[in-house]
């Protein structure tokens, strides 16, 4: 996963590698909550369509938020990113199993990007 | 079994008698038609179906008017074709057209050509608008053979100029945005090379409508830049209440909006038809999000509350025929530009 401080928003960039010939299209369902808090898919989801790169790797930038609320109201720079990708493939859909991560939208000075390896959740999934 | 087809034979949308063709795997002497009217009312009837050719069967059916739908299955001895188990239809005085479908390519599952198929004949649609988020499956589909009409997605900064001439070259009837899925608001200036070319071309643009980025606020700031191209808004807002009726008022002072229908109760739906006029509002259903069953799916997938299959029952009885027409597909012929009207 990558962060970047970008305009007001942070980036995180989410790939997916295409593990068959016949995959139609991959989404990427996504809630932020504050940290240790289950996330709320029939209210707070968003959806982003993956698009490919090349023949089989997709990439998303999701741009994401400085700070979220917390529990008690305020705001938070550290949060949780939860998400699964919605694969379509042969006219059905499939979904991933669930992801769940910290994102921490301060400033990290002098640290390289960490940017995931392509495929990364797809082998997971 | 696969599933058949079912369709009128001919002309004569307005007669009280009409042929109906059967092209399907049962075949016998006992091959029979078994219906109702408007929803499987009483009395369900049956009459003897002659073949013609293999794989093609008529029956004439009588004592049409005052009905506006025929629901059917075929029947042979102990077999039957129920099309997979969600049953055909036919409308009485039109062809529906869906203004709004989806098809992810030719696999077998909820998305895949033959699963609309089905659905399209469970709710007497005979041709539809279809569009998929990677163009590139649509072109591994028959889409004449499935009386298609394919809209170009598009994602601004990522689908060329190049493939939205050559799409539009061979056969795509508009444009198709989903701001809300591709991550951009829907007046964005990135959009402008593409409404140029369809200025140009003379097609209409197709924009899905929700909160957030595909607010009816941002796309009526496109409609406006583009007064002369028709932009329809899918689901006239896919939210509360509220939007809907926003997205009405936008209609309203902006006359190249159109308002399609997906997922809005057709008591909305009559609404609609009656804020801004039959001419600008387009049926449409999103299927086949929800496999062969999208028309009648239970529990119903309209709000919660009813089936499409219900809903454009209780629409058409509530409209005049013209009215029925216009909305339940000579809107969507005359603004993609396509053949004739519903009822030749």
């Amino acid at each position: 996963m990558s962060v970047d401080s970008n305009m007001g928003s942070h980036r995180v960039v989410k790939w997916f590698h295409d593990y068959a010939d016949d995959i139609e299209a991959v989404s990427i369902h996504y809630v932020l909550t504050a940290v240790d808090e289950a996330p709320d898919w029939n209210n707070a989801r968003a959806t982003r369509y993956m698009p490919l790169l090349d023949e089989s790797l997709r990439m998303k930038e999701l741009r994401l938020p400085l700070s979220i609320s917390d529990s008690q109201g305020r705001p938070s720079s550290r949060y949780a990113l939860h998400y699964y990708f919605e694969i379509c493939q042969g006219g059905d859909r499939h979904y991933s199993q669930l992801y769940s991560e910290e994102v921490v939208t301060e400033p990290k000075e002098g640290l390289g990007t960490d940017v995931d390896r392509p495929g990364h959740e797809a082998e997971r999934g | 079994m696969n599933p058949g087809r079912i369709s009128w034979l001919g002309g004569g949308a307005d007669s009280s008698q009409r042929w109906l063709a059967y092209r399907g795997d049962l075949e016998g002497a006992s091959l029979r038609l078994h219906y109702g009217f408007d929803g499987w009312q009483e009395p369900i009837q049956e009459v003897r179906m002659e073949t013609v050719e293999p794989g093609l069967a008529v029956a004439e059916i009588d004592r049409l008017a005052g009905h506006i739908a025929l629901d059917c299955v075929v029947g042979c001895g102990d077999e039957w074709d129920n099309n997979g188990g969600v049953d055909y239809r036919l409308w009485i005085g039109f062809d529906a057209l869906d203004a709004h479908l989806h098809v992810s390519g030719g696999g077998l599952g909820a998305l895949g050509i033959r699963s609309l198929g089905m659905a399209m004949a469970s709710a007497g649609i005979v041709a539809g608008v279809s569009s998929w988020i990677d163009n590139r499956a649509l072109d591994r589909v028959d889409l004449i053979a499935a009386h298609l009409f394919p809209l170009v997605w598009i994602r601004p900064g990522g689908t060329s100029i190049a493939e939205v001439k050559r799409r539009l070259a061979n056969g795509a009837v508009g444009l198709k945005l989903h701001p809300t899925v591709d991550d951009y608001p829907a007046d964005d200036p990135r959009l402008d090379s593409y409404m140029d070319l369809v200025a140009r071309v003379g097609c209409p643009v197709a924009c899905h409508s929700a909160p957030g980025d595909a607010d009816p606020d941002h796309i009526r700031r496109l409609a406006e830049r583009y007064p002369e191209t028709p932009v329809i808004l899918y689901h006239t807002y896919l939210g509360p209440e509220e939007g809907r009726l926003r997205a009405l008022e936008h209609a309203l002072e902006q006359p190249n909006l159109y308002l399609e229908t997906s997922w809005c109760r057709w008591q909305m739906v009559r609404r609609l038809i009656d804020g801004v006029g039959a001419d600008r509002i387009l049926f449409g259903s999103d299927a086949s999000i929800d496999g062969p069953s999208h028309y009648h799916r239970q529990p119903p997938n309209v709000e919660g509350f009813e089936t499409y299959n219900d809903g454009l029952l209780a629409l058409v009885k509530s409209l005049d025929r013209e009215t029925a027409r216009k909305v339940m597909g000579d809107n969507a012929r005359r603004l993609f530009n396509l053949n004739g009207d519903s009822h030749g």
